[in-house]
Formats: C-alpha cells, sequence, structure tokens
C-alpha cells in the first residue's frame, strides 16, 4: 500500500481492536499484521501513549504459570474512538472529494 | 542471539528512562516473546527488530512527547525550537539517546543524593545501621526486592564486577571499608567495579541488568552453603565462581557462560539456564535441577554429578571417583556427552536420545553422540525412545 500509517491511526486501529475485547501485547500485533507489516517496535509506544492518556487500563491474568497483561479500553477510550471516527470520517470525506473520478461529485 | 541476551541488550540501551519503565518494557517483550513460543535459552528469530531498533523506536516516541509536553507548555519558544530542529531531527534523536543515557547513568548512581554511590549509607555506618536500613530506604522498595538476588553467606572478600548499575550490601560488618574502591570512571563499556573486603555479609544485587559478576569466597565459616537467589530473567553475560570451602546454590539464573571453581563443596544448580558450564569440583557434588545447560565440561575429582534437568549441545564430563548421573534432553535437539568416569557409576536417562556409544554404532542419528569410558564401576543407560 502507497499510505503509511502515522501514530494517530495506529492509536485509532489499536482503540478500535480493544472495543471488540480485551488483548494481550502478541495478540493485537498479530491483529495489526493481518493487514499491515507492522516490526515488534511499534505496538508498545502505543500502548504506552494510550495508558498514560487513560484510553486503555491493563490488568494481569494467569497464563500456563505465568501472568500475561491484558489491555482494556476505558470510558475515556471509548470517547477518543468516537473522536477519531468523527475525525477519519472527516479525513476521508476531503480525501475522497479532492481526488473524486471526473464528471462524480463526491 | 538468545532470547535473554536480546532482552539484556534492549535494556541495556534503555538504561535513560526510569526503572519502573524499563522494567514495564523487558515484561513487555518477554510477554511477547513466550506468546510467540521463544523459551528461555531459545534464539530470537532473524525476522525480529534488533533490540538497539526496538530501544531507539522508544526513545524517539518519548522524546516527541516531551516536545509536545514543552510545546504545551510554551507554545512560542517551542515554535522556534521546533524551526531550527527541523532541518537536523534524525541527528537530533541520535543525540537526545546519548543524552538520555548520560542522563540516567548519573542519576543511577547518585540515588539518595551521593554524589557517586548508590549505597545509602557511608560504608562505616554499614556496620553499625545494620537490620534497619531495609525498610527505611525507599530506592529499595518491593518492587526493586523482586528485580534482587540475594548472596547469603559469610564472605571474606567478594569481588564484584558490574558493567551497569550497582548492588546493596546488607548486614554488613565491614573490616577494612577502605578496600571499596569504585572505579569512578566511565569506560567505553561502561565497566564500573567495587571491591570490598566483607567478614559476614549479604549481598543483594540491585537489579537484572548485570551483565558481569564475579565472586571470590574465602570464607572462616565454611558449613553453610552461600545461595544466589536471582529473580526470573536474570541475565549474566559471564560468571565466575571462585569457591574455596563451601558450597554455592544458584537459582534462576540465566548465563551465556559460567565458569565454577570449587576446592570443598558442591554447587547446586537450580532452575537455571546456562550457555556453557566449566566446572571444576575437587570434592564436593554438582548437583543440576530443573536447569538447560547448552554444552559443559564438568570435572568432579571425588563426589557425584547428578542432572535431571535438561542437558543439550555438547558435554565434556569427567569423574575421577564418584558417580554421574544424568537425565538428558527430552527433546530432540542435539545431545553429545564424552563421559570419562575412572571409578565409580555412571548412569543415563533419556528418552529420544539417539546415540553412539564409543567405538560401536547404535542405529543413530549422527548429532547424538555419547563417549563413555568407565575405569572402575558400572555404566547404566537407559534410553526409553
Amino acid at each position: 500500500m502507497a499510505f503509511t500509517v502515522n501514530a494517530e491511526m495506529l492509536d485509532f486501529c489499536v482503540l478500535g481492536i480493544l472495543q471488540r475485547q480485551d488483548e494481550y501485547g502478541y495478540s493485537i500485533t498479530q491483529k495489526f499484521r493481518e493487514h499491515f507489516d507492522i516490526s515488534e517496535s511499534t505496538l508498545y509506544p502505543v500502548l504506552r501513549r494510550l495508558r498514560k492518556a487513560d484510553c486503555l487500563a491493563t490488568y494481569d491474568r494467569q497464563y500456563q504459570g505465568r501472568n500475561r497483561r491484558y489491555y482494556k479500553i476505558t470510558d475515556e477510550g471509548l470517547r477518543q474512538l468516537e473522536r477519531y471516527r468523527g475525525d477519519w470520517e472527516k479525513h476521508k470525506t476531503i480525501i475522497d472529494g479532492m481526488t473524486a473520478e471526473k464528471g462524480k461529485n463526491a | 542471539m538468545t532470547r535473554e541476551y536480546f532482552l539484556y541488550l534492549l535494556t541495556k540501551e534503555l538504561m535513560g528512562l526510569e526503572a519502573e519503565e524499563r522494567d514495564d518494557i523487558y515484561r513487555y517483550y518477554l510477554e511477547y516473546f513466550e506468546d510467540r513460543g521463544i523459551s528461555a535459552g531459545a534464539a530470537v528469530p532473524p525476522d525480529m527488530d534488533t533490540p538497539e531498533a526496538i530501544a531507539a523506536e522508544i526513545l524517539r516516541d518519548r522524546q516527541n512527547e516531551q516536545k509536545k509536553e514543552a510545546e504545551a507548555r510554551d507554545g512560542a519558544k517551542a515554535d522556534a525550537a521546533e524551526d531550527e530542529a527541523c532541518g537536523t531531527s534524525e541527528k537530533k534523536a541520535d543525540e537526545g539517546a546519548d543524552f538520555v543515557s548520560e542522563e540516567a547513568r548519573r542519576a543511577y548512581f547518585s540515588q539518595g543524593g551521593e554524589p557517586n554511590f548508590i549505597f545509602g549509607e557511608a560504608p562505616g555506618q554499614a556496620a553499625d545501621e545494620s537490620g534497619e536500613d531495609d525498610d527505611d530506604d525507599d530506592d529499595f522498595d518491593d518492587d526493586i526486592h523482586e528485580h534482587c538476588g540475594v548472596i547469603d553467606g559469610d564472605f571474606d572478600r567478594i569481588n564484584v564486577d558490574l558493567s551497569l548499575g550497582g548492588f546493596r550490601i546488607e548486614m554488613a560488618q565491614i573490616e577494612k571499608p577502605e578496600l571499596l574502591k569504585p572505579l569512578d570512571k566511565w569506560g567505553e563499556e561502561l565497566d564500573y567495579q567495587l571491591r570490598w573486603k566483607i567478614k559476614k555479609g549479604r549481598l543483594k544485587i540491585r537489579d537484572k541488568y548485570r551483565s558481569d559478576i564475579r565472586i571470590t569466597r574465602n570464607a572462616k565459616s565454611y558449613f553453610k552453603p552461600a545461595t544466589l537467589r536471582l529473580p526470573y530473567g536474570f541475565f549474566l553475560k559471564h560468571a565466575k565462581l571462585d569457591l574455596a570451602m563451601g558450597g554455592l546454590e544458584i537459582r534462576g539464573l540465566n548465563c551465556e557462560f559460567m565458569k565454577a571453581e570449587c576446592a570443598l563443596g558442591s554447587l547446586r544448580i537450580q532452575d537455571s539456564h546456562l550457555g556453557y558450564l566449566d566446572a571444576e569440583l575437587a570434592m564436593g557434588s554438582l548437583d543440576i535441577i530443573r536447569s538447560e545447560i547448552d554444552g559443559s565440561k564438568m570435572d568432579v575429582m571425588m563426589g557425584s554429578i547428578k542432572g535431571n534437568g535438561v542437558l543439550k549441545g555438547k558435554h565434556k564430563i569427567a569423574s575421577n571417583m564418584g558417580s554421574v548421573k544424568l537425565n538428558l534432553d527430552q527433546s530432540k535437539r542435539q545431545t553429545e556427552v564424552r563421559a570419562d568416569v575412572s571409578m565409580g557409576s555412571f548412569k543415563i536417562d533419556g528418552s529420544k536420545v539417539n546415540s553412539k556409544i564409543y567405538g560401536r554404532d547404535i542405529p543413530a542419528k549422527p548429532e547424538a553422540e555419547l563417549y563413555i569410558q568407565v575405569s572402575c564401576g558400572s555404566i547404566n543407560l537407559n534410553f526409553n525412545g
């Protein structure tokens, strides 16, 4: 794909993933990798940023004799997700409008 | 590169961050490995980013964040700074990383207001206040406790070489505090050396980012074995143990290379992973419990070698008197054992080991080899595969 995913889009995507269910670090990376080629270094800063902004919370759960850290979206996270959705729609409309095929109205 | 070495390099790169943050990252990537099925001691797949790249990304993100915070504080000034920074942003990032590390180094070694030293009290006070400093020192809270190694026992002399970070001694009676010599210079390798003479003491290693520890023990009271207990994930690149008398028990150590010399007393390695073990014991036994050893040379003059962990790779075992009892790797990894037993018995168990015994071929995979020579005594081999 010709477009790169910037920091805000990563935040948006992680919130979108977590809104469906709680996930752990590796599973989020895997979910991304179904669509984008992201490396191991990408996700940690995103999770940290979102946690710092109170958009997500963490909890530990036992898994095969060790603790696994799960990430959970907060109310603030849901609100942020809504804001991103609105912004994304606007963004899409603008780009669509600018690039619509000749003769068609966006 | 093993998983442990990867994590070690990563945390080393991140010395510029707060300990909590570093622990968080360490934990994140440890879990990441676990979930990817890369267990302790296993190699990191080549498609992974390098630790340096991961650290750079984290530090860059941190810098952006700080920049944004600065902008929020002072809009006008920040704008000017940004204009200036634009052309050289790449270079700035590098400089920033260095700067942070340097900052952290200084912070790390000046905790508690001490100018160049990590200890909460001056060496002279330590003896008087022994036992009381555990609770009132907030540098050393419960969180950090988790990451502390503890050495219990009586020592005449301890040499500790630390590449990064420090250690802590509790309940210490120090005979000659002047022997404490911090080399207050940063070498290229960030070496930091401390020498401390202790009659009775307990040594705490502050956290898990150590890369080099050497213990010399010449104790007056030889009867109790010293214990070196380490937190999960503790990584040492190189460990040299020199035990004159008395034993040592090591738990939970990840080590690339260990050399152990023990004149009297036994060595017990439990729940650990060693890249290579070079052990020489004059009297006493060597016990390996629930541990993985990728290669070894074990020499025991008198006493026994017992292993119920996982041995893989090449092992050269010599026992002059005493017995050797080993449980080999249960997986299909490459294993080669060469054992030389003069007197005593030799026993090996391993369910899936395809082996070649010296001089005779048993239908075998070429990578697995067993070489045993026993002068006096018995051999007992049990392959259940």
